[in-house]
């Protein structure tokens, strides 16, 4: 079976569990569009879809192929457990939520992939995702491929965390991200391998934030960003002096 | 402490050395820049085209399968 063929089968048959799941909840609660009836629905749906909690491969699990009208999205991206995935290739590409942190909050339930080494465009492609919360680098994670690939109108992500003797490398994992202003790296490790947001908008925090973890010891790298997003940013002088503090690395804009 | 070299490229042009492109590079101290050359903005795009075949090719495979992408 193909990559395409089981991505788009794994997609159906959880909105399959979705639909039954729901449907034979909300008759088991008397049926009717009810409060009561809908959650009991929910709750069925999402204790079968991850394994009452216990789920841990996530790959292609809510991948949606038409991401111009996603089946999961704020109405229907309703977990009622924690998400701790240790796979998670294309778990949400095309994914319609628009913003994962107010979700979770609502929803009160966390998503964590710090245990998690396979990312794989993982929100590539989620046209509609506008913010994204904290995302814990897993210190195994070889390369973050096109993990936040074509997300059109990400503006933020809040946090990416990365662990101490973190050497992930970060093949396309921005590209396309043609709104994404404000990134933040946190955490004990730096930026160790090249690094392009040559298609973002960033911000002057931004930009600084991401020297600031550019690693001071590794050779023969290369971070590229956009040339309109830094003149926008920074004067000539400020640019210098920004530059200057990472003197190891190639700085390119285009 | 080593020199660093600028490069910065005639309108139109970008620098490369077949890996980094950029239009302003600040080379890494103890980079020569030997190895640039600058390349019309045309070209350019079409080395970025070609290198999107990857992502293309997986689109394709889903559209093959009758999978709207």
């Amino acid at each position: 079976m193909s990559i395409a063929t089981k991505a788009a089968q794994i997609a159906e048959n959880e909105y399959k569990v979705y639909e039954a799941g729901y449907e034979k909840g909300k008759a088991e609660g008397g049926g009717g569009d009810t409060e009561a009836a809908y959650e009991n629905g929910r709750k069925e749906v999402w204790n079968a879809i991850q394994w009452n909690g216990k789920r841990t491969n996530w790959s292609y699990a809510f991948y949606c192929p038409n991401h111009d009208n996603p089946i999961w999205n704020d109405n229907t991206f309703k977990p009622i457990h924690d998400i701790v995935p240790l796979y998670a290739n294309r778990m949400f590409r095309g994914l319609g939520v628009t913003d994962m942190p107010a979700l979770l909050t609502k929803l009160g339930i966390k998503l964590d992939f710090s245990k998690c080494a396979t990312v794989e465009y993982l929100f590539s492609n989620s046209k509609a995702l506008k913010k994204y919360g904290t995302f814990n680098v897993n210190v195994n994670c070889d390369c973050l491929v096109c993990t936040f690939a074509e997300c059109d109108n990400l503006e933020t992500i809040e946090a990416i965390n990365l662990p101490n003797t973190c050497y992930t490398k970060w093949d396309r994992t921005f590209i396309r991200d043609y709104s994404l202003k404000n990134i933040t790296f946190t955490g004990y490790g730096y930026i160790q391998n090249d690094i392009v947001f040559s298609d973002c908008p960033l911000s002057k925090a931004s930009f600084t934030n991401i020297f600031m973890y550019l690693s001071t010891t590794a050779t023969g790298k290369t971070a590229k960003f956009n040339k309109t997003a830094k003149e926008a940013a920074f004067t000539a002088d400020e640019w210098a002096t920004l530059v200057a503090t990472r003197p190891n690395w190639t700085i390119a804009l285009i | 402490m080593n020199e660093r070299k600028e490069l910065h490229a005639t309108e139109g042009h970008i620098f490369t050395n077949g890996t980094v492109y950029g239009t302003e590079i600040w080379l890494a101290e103890g980079v020569s820049g030997e190895d640039f050359y600058e390349i019309t903005l045309e070209e350019y795009n079409a080395i970025a085209e070609s290198e999107e075949a990857t992502e293309e090719d997986y689109r394709n495979a889903l559209n093959d399968m009758g999978v709207n992408v």
